[in-house]
């Protein structure tokens, strides 16, 4: 999923997207949420260059390079650190067009890959409460498929994504650990509703599901991870080239709806320019 | 190439409906907003605008006053304007107040199964086809390179093909992209 997805017609577009997010608490194994203890903090920043290009009629190719700051304090420790986090590539081909058909929704295929630029938060020389770790430290592929319909102003979205990571061996302190991540699948459905003027607000819900991590050829129990993520977002169209994007979003500190993860809530602003 | 190819098979189409009569698009009488039923082409006319209608479409509605203002340009060249209704929840009764709201000067024609369309190929809202008299297609594509927001310095692609068609010019552009809506279709 790129937020630098062309829109009808759109031929080419190039956005920047600010993204700032503040750590609730976390979800332990069994998913059971801790509010952040007093003393400890986290705030990420995130500044992201998008580029996509319609490569013909219905498939277009879209990069994401991003930047990541963090600011942690734990344990009377503080510090700020990060640099370019992973750079992604994704295609989307749309086999139909959502809105074209009253039966056949819109279907997309989509695909995608993750370099591995950013720092991983096991690399060696990273600062103590390691805020310059920005990526995942392997290669990602990913694939879904999308649908999308449209009823008279409003627009319905399910997305389904897998993702896989290639393994690595991490060596540290001369002993080497051969690490591969689980596949990881994440559903995404959306509702939309367009305003004439082509303003339009959404509300989302994002479910990711990781199994557990393979660590010198044996399942690391207790190493899988869950995720949900609610959204509220709107987009405002301020010429036909240039339209701005914002969002709230948030897991919500509830029990049982993240497993070995941290619940952030933050704010997304993006804007893009596009050529018709 | 594909204008020529597309400009060929309906004059073919009118020939063969000529010699067989098996009947065309441009022999389909679809029901109009003005009463009664017609076909997409005006016998009566030197050129006809046939223009793809959306009642949704935010596009097509700030591309009104231009449609209005050229079909009253070019009335007294022989130019006539009609639209037509392909989406599927097209009904007669709806696009009959459209018309009457947008003060349409024309009348719009209802194509729920969307045969229109089909034909000739008209995928987006304000998708405009210029047809001379022979059947022949001079001009496809949108009114011009406006989309939502109008500008003053917008291409008018459609008004320079009807100006061309009309003092007997080349068709400057005669495939143009349209920027509106999808059409919904069953």
């Amino acid at each position: 999923m790129t937020p630098g997805r062309l829109g009808l017609h759109e031929v080419a577009l190039v956005g920047v997207q600010l993204k700032g997010a503040t750590e609730l608490g976390s979800f332990d194994a069994k998913g059971r949420y801790a509010s952040t203890p007093a003393g400890a903090a986290e705030l990420d920043l995130e500044e992201d260059a998008l580029v996509a290009l319609r490569m013909f009629e219905r498939a277009q190719l879209a990069l994401l390079l991003p930047m990541l700051e963090t600011r942690r304090a734990s344990h009377g420790l503080s510090e700020l650190g990060g640099g370019v986090g992973d750079l992604n590539l994704s295609l989307r081909y749309d086999f139909t067009l959502a809105g074209a058909s009253r039966v056949m929704p819109g279907v997309a295929l989509l695909a995608g890959i993750t370099f591995p630029t950013g720092t991983p938060s096991d690399a060696g020389n990273l600062r103590p409460l390691a805020t310059d770790a920005t990526g995942i430290g392997a290669w990602q592929a990913s694939v879904g498929l999308a649908l999308e319909q449209a009823i008279g102003p409003w627009l319905l979205n399910a997305t389904g994504i897998v993702a896989a990571r290639t393994a690595r061996t991490v060596t540290a302190s001369e002993t080497s650990v051969h690490e591969r991540l689980a596949r990881q699948w994440t559903a995404l459905a959306s509702v939309a509703y367009v305003f004439p003027s082509e303003c339009a607000l959404a509300a989302s819900a994002a479910y990711a599901v990781e199994g557990n991590a393979t660590i010198d050829q044996e399942e690391a129990a207790g190493s899988n991870h869950r995720l949900t993520t609610l959204t509220v977002s709107g987009s405002l169209p301020l010429s036909d080239a240039w339209r701005l994007q914002s969002a709230l979003f948030a897991t919500p500190p509830l029990s049982r709806l993240a497993v070995n993860q941290t619940a952030l809530a933050g704010v997304l602003v993006t804007l893009v320019h596009a050529w018709l | 190439m594909a204008l020529k190819w597309r400009r060929g098979a309906l004059i073919l189409a009118v020939a063969a409906c000529s010699a067989a009569h098996h009947p065309t698009v441009v022999d389909i009488r679809f029901p109009s907003t003005e009463g009664g039923a017609r076909s997409l082409i005006d016998p009566a006319a030197r050129l006809t605008v046939v223009e793809f209608f959306s009642a949704h479409c935010p596009c097509q509605a700030k591309h009104d006053e231009r449609l209005r203002g050229l079909a009253a340009r070019y009335r007294a060249q022989g130019v006539a304007f009609v639209a037509v209704d392909s989406e599927a929840d097209a009904t007669l009764a709806r696009d009959r107040r459209e018309a009457v709201r947008r003060h349409y000067p024309y009348g719009i024609l209802v194509d729920p199964t969307g045969k229109a369309a089909a034909a000739l190929r008209a995928n987006y809202a304000t998708y405009c086809v210029l047809i001379d008299s022979s059947g022949a297609i001079l001009y496809q594509g949108g009114i011009d390179s406006d989309r939502n927001r109008l500008h003053a310095d917008a291409t008018p692609y459609l008004a320079d093909a009807i100006a061309d068609a009309v003092f007997g010019r080349p068709i400057r552009v005669p495939v143009a992209k349209s920027l509106g809506c999808s059409l919904m279709r069953e």
